[in-house]
């Protein structure tokens, strides 16, 4: 966290390569969180570039009144809200009989679909989770982010992180459930088709 | 407290971010009550799974 606050001191008074190394410690999880909001790698690498210029901008007007990541999510998130705001769509809620996957079994495309969870998690993410929920859901339970942490980077209460998470985690099992994962049923047709060790 | 009381801590229980006195109650009744319990394992097991989820590595270096 020193080294931390030095980097960004540096890079307040307009040391490019503080600025650079700053965003190097955080780029990974800017873009997987992005990632994890969309569901789509090309939208998240964009966003993820979006949200280091903005930052960048507004480096300055950073107090260090919270942590730094959660300064930087804060300018992501907002940046994903307004894009889903732009498109007029919250991208959920997409039948499973519409998932684009290969349809061949032994193309090897299909096999690593097949193979994947991570696949699965984040369909079921950014199409079946209206957003408020997914957000507060990844944070928790993707990037460990406390209570405090998450309200603070959507600027509500503790209570209101409290409630959404609840509803967030019931409606995610709901709907691995309703996708026949393996793990809640033995008569699953789900993505994985059961190979997956659950 | 009631089963429906019990089931919406779920995910604070889950997080161990209910007081110490609240954690106890409901461990109780969990040992009184198979219904709430099976409830909430089920619960626990669709977090368990997300949780599973590893970060992919970036696409390409800014």
């Amino acid at each position: 966290m020193a080294f931390e606050n030095h980097l960004i001191e540096k890079a307040k008074n307009g040391d490019r390569k503080a600025f650079d190394e700053l965003f190097l410690l955080q780029h990974k999880y800017l873009f997987n969180l992005m990632y994890q909001l969309s569901g789509d790698i090309a939208k998240a690498d964009d966003l993820a570039q979006e949200a280091i210029i903005l930052a960048y901008k507004k480096l300055r007007n950073f107090r260090c009144e919270s942590s730094f990541r959660t300064w930087l999510s804060r300018i992501a998130i907002n940046l994903f809200r307004n894009e889903c705001r732009t498109k007029s769509k919250d991208g959920y809620y997409v039948g499973i009989e519409e998932i684009q996957i290969p349809s061949d079994g032994d193309r090897p495309e299909r096999v690593v679909y097949k193979s994947e969870l991570q696949w699965c998690i984040i369909h079921m993410l950014s199409h079946h989770l209206p957003k408020k929920y997914r957000i507060v859901l990844i944070l928790r339970d993707l990037h460990n982010m406390s209570y405090k942490e998450i309200s603070d980077v959507l600027k509500c209460n503790i209570g209101q992180v409290k409630t959404n998470l609840h509803r967030a985690r019931h409606m995610f099992r709901a709907e691995l459930i309703k996708g026949t994962c393996k793990a809640f049923t033995d008569n699953y047709l789900c993505i994985c088709e059961g190979i997956l060790d659950l | 407290m009631n089963c429906q009381e019990i089931q919406l801590l779920f995910s604070e229980y889950f997080d161990h971010e209910l007081s110490g006195e609240v954690e106890s109650a409901v461990r109780e009744h969990f040992a009184d009550c198979p219904s709430c319990l099976h409830e909430y394992n089920n619960f626990e097991k669709g977090i368990k799974i997300l949780k599973k989820y590893k970060s992919l590595d970036i696409p390409r270096i800014y």
